[in-house]
């Protein structure tokens, strides 16, 4: 895969702010915008347009600190593919879907809330530049897990996380 | 994400929602989760002395494409043996459903669903 943190120019590590990196792409992504390759020869214009692309889709890859941690995996050669929750977990968390598809998901909604934020902080302390390879089969087990949580949190209804400007740091 | 009307059709009538009794030694179930996704999908048959699934029934709480290929296991795997009902591949759940290549994980998931549950009743009928 492309590596997203070299297309914005920061280094690999889970924990970002959040501000620098769309301060990082609305300066690179100024460059290379179509408007100042309006009257460019049509390869160049090709060029820009598919650097634009990139940055974006670098941005996108970043922003999410479920879709970094995945980049951040991908990077090192491991994936979630394959992996299996343990039959507690998928347990806890059928239990956890029934109570909300019932209406009666308030509790169910504020653990996964608590579980997510777990989740994340532990992703943050094993992504970390340096963290080193021992580390990566907990920040999988972490991301599944945070993917059932997130998951679960969407099935609810709850509003996306939209973070704060620096509150990732 | 543009579903194919089999999946529309799937996700507006479910066939089969619902539980068995998990007690039931005639009864295995089968609980998996997507790992890429968050999805998770218990599916469950009861079956005869004979060998032959007689019911199934699904719970899955994810997206349309999950719900529609364990909706379709369960309708697919009434009336077959155990043994026919490990030969259900992902890929003809795919295919039936049209799944876009981003979705295949839900065809994947039903299948080990399918798994799960027979390998269920193998264990409580000691076999």
């Amino acid at each position: 895969m492309t590596d997203p943190f070299a297309a914005l120019g920061l280094p690999r590590a889970q924990a970002l702010d959040l501000a620098d990196l769309d301060r990082r792409l609305r300066e690179r992504a100024r460059e290379v915008h179509p408007d100042r390759f309006s009257r460019a020869p049509a390869p160049e214009r090709a060029r820009a347009a598919a650097a634009s692309a990139a940055l974006h889709a670098a941005h996108r890859a970043l922003k999410d600190p479920l879709a970094r941690a995945e980049a951040l995996l991908a990077l090192a050669g491991r994936s979630v593919q394959g992996a299996r929750p343990a039959p507690e977990f998928l347990e806890a968390q059928l239990a956890a879907r029934e109570a909300i598809a019932r209406g009666d998901g308030a509790d169910a909604r504020e653990s996964a809330r608590v579980a997510l934020a777990g989740c994340e902080r532990k992703l943050a302390e094993l992504l970390a530049p340096g963290a080193g390879v021992a580390a990566l089969d907990g920040a999988v087990a972490a991301l599944v897990e945070a993917r059932f949580h997130a998951s679960l949190l969407r099935a609810a209804g709850d509003p996306p996380a939209t973070p704060r400007p620096g509150q990732d740091r | 994400m543009n579903y194919s009307d089999k999946v529309v059709d799937h996700v507006e009538h479910p066939r089969n929602v619902g539980s068995l009794d998990a007690q039931d030694p005639a009864v295995g179930t089968g609980l998996v989760g997507a790992p890429a996704c968050g999805d998770v999908m218990k599916l469950q048959i009861r079956v005869s002395d004979a060998g032959v699934i007689e019911e199934a029934r699904f719970k899955t709480f994810g997206c349309g494409s999950a719900i529609a290929a364990s909706s379709l296991v369960t309708e697919w795997v009434k009336g077959r043996t155990v043994e026919q009902a490990l030969a259900i591949s992902n890929r003809e759940v795919a295919e039936e459903l049209a799944l876009p290549p981003v979705k295949i994980h839900c065809s994947v998931l039903a299948e080990d669903a399918i798994h799960a549950a027979v390998a269920d009743w193998k264990r409580k009928k000691g076999k």
